[in-house]
């Protein structure tokens, strides 16, 4: 066995991992220790807790200055209402970079409806602003929101909150190259809606 | 069996060695130790990845396939065996994932390729989630400028440590202590303010309680 799971893990490590970014042996290493370690499975928890509101806040907190904050934005009223417009349609939508957005495509999903589904794609390797109606889906205050790659490892999570019908948020993950699965998670835990998704 | 917790590598090896034979040859300690991993490690992950849905049931099913494989032999590093069980919980929690989306399929509305899926959270849940978001955005809004920066540049674009460092010129130093100062601050604000919300509601309960 490894020596981290023998010791704690640092904070930063349990950032990392609940933010979806350890990989390879480390994630094997802190994932043996996360299994018989209550201490740390109490402070994932934790923080958990703290990155679910701090996502939950971001929609309606005050936005940082546009300017120190070069690379990116958080979402504005006029974008959700364009998404909006664009969801109803149930149309794919992907937008060349917008130089003052802090992405690079944007992209609505639409639910899958079988085999014959085309899969909406997204540039490999940069952040989009990610879409999805939820309309027709019991009233939540939250929804996680995972993609998982093509072998079903979660490369990237988020808790969300919808407005007016519609989740957007940023997926600040690079994207390799390939086909990954969007997945909406309700409050209770259940998997209520799926969406193909590739990265080109 | 004694906790694994604070053992040193050599002490854990042999830990999990002596374990996997207890199991091997059906000492009824060995799976009480094993059992009480599952109980709060295997079902802690399990709740984390698939939501509390017939939770007991998924880590019953998960002991039972970490036991058989153990008493088939097909353990073949006792020593590992934490790295073996988390093989078998990540398959379990793809194959639950697999099957989740292969019944939705099945259930898709052909019509406007809309799945609706009954909402099983109560109103009190719910509201919770509610008052814990609206707590926590007051919170974001009482805390400096710069520290707001950081975490929204960490938690929400993340933004790796490297790039927020540059662009905020700071040293990694500096970035982790504003970092560990930021979120201990919009913690404490966060419990206050839904310790207030909750005692805000308590007030307006006990009013219509006493005007009934
Ligand atoms: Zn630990």
């Amino acid at each position: 066995m490894s020596k981290l799971a023998q010791t704690h893990p640092s904070e930063e490590v349990l950032e990392e991992y609940a933010l979806g970014r350890l990989t390879g042996p480390k994630l094997e290493q802190f994932e043996e220790h996360l299994l018989v370690c209550a201490q740390c499975q109490d402070g994932l928890e934790e923080t958990d807790r703290f990155i679910v509101g701090i996502k939950q806040a971001a929609g309606t907190a005050p936005r940082p200055e546009r300017k120190r904050f070069g690379r990116f934005k958080l979402l504005s009223k006029p974008v959700w209402a364009g998404a909006l417009a664009a969801a109803a349609l149930a149309v794919v939508v992907w937008m060349p970079r917008q130089p003052a957005a802090g992405y690079d495509a944007e992209v609505s999903l639409q639910a899958m409806r079988g085999a014959e589904a085309v899969a909406p794609a997204v540039p490999a390797g940069k952040p989009f602003l990610l879409k999805a109606d939820v309309k027709g889906l019991p009233p939540a205050s939250e929804f996680r929101l995972e993609v998982a790659d093509s072998g079903g490892a979660v490369v990237w999570r988020a808790t969300v909150s919808p407005k007016d019908a519609l989740i957007s948020t940023v997926v600040a993950r690079k994207l390799g190259a390939g086909r990954y699965w969007v997945r909406l998670y309700d409050p209770a835990g259940a998997l209520v809606r799926e969406y193909g998704l590739e990265s080109r | 069996m004694p906790t694994t917790e604070n053992q040193g590598p050599a002490d854990q090896s042999a830990h999990w060695e002596q374990l996997v034979e207890q199991i091997r040859v059906g000492d009824p300690a060995g799976m009480e130790a094993l059992y009480r991993v599952f109980a709060r490690g295997v079902r802690f992950y399990l709740c984390r990845q698939l939501g509390p849905q017939e939770l007991d049931d998924k880590v019953h099913d998960t002991f039972l396939i970490v036991v058989q494989a153990i008493r088939r032999g097909e353990l073949r590093e006792p020593e590992r065996l934490m790295g073996f069980v988390r093989t078998v919980v990540r398959r379990q929690v793809a194959a639950h994932i697999d099957q989740a989306v292969q019944s939705r399929r099945d259930r898709v509305d052909v019509e406007s390729g809309i799945h609706i899926v009954d909402s099983r959270s109560n109103p009190e849940e719910v509201l919770v989630v509610k008052q814990r978001a609206e707590a926590v955005e007051r919170a974001l809004h009482c805390i400096s400028g710069r520290d707001r920066e950081i975490l929204t540049r960490f938690y929400l674009l993340e933004q790796t440590q490297e790039e927020i460092c540059h662009d905020m010129s700071l040293s990694e130093t500096q970035f982790r202590l504003l970092k560990s100062r930021a979120k201990a601050r919009f913690g404490e604000l966060g419990k206050k303010k839904l310790v207030r919300s909750a005692l805000t509601q308590f007030i307006v309960r006990a009013k219509a309680a006493s005007a009934d």
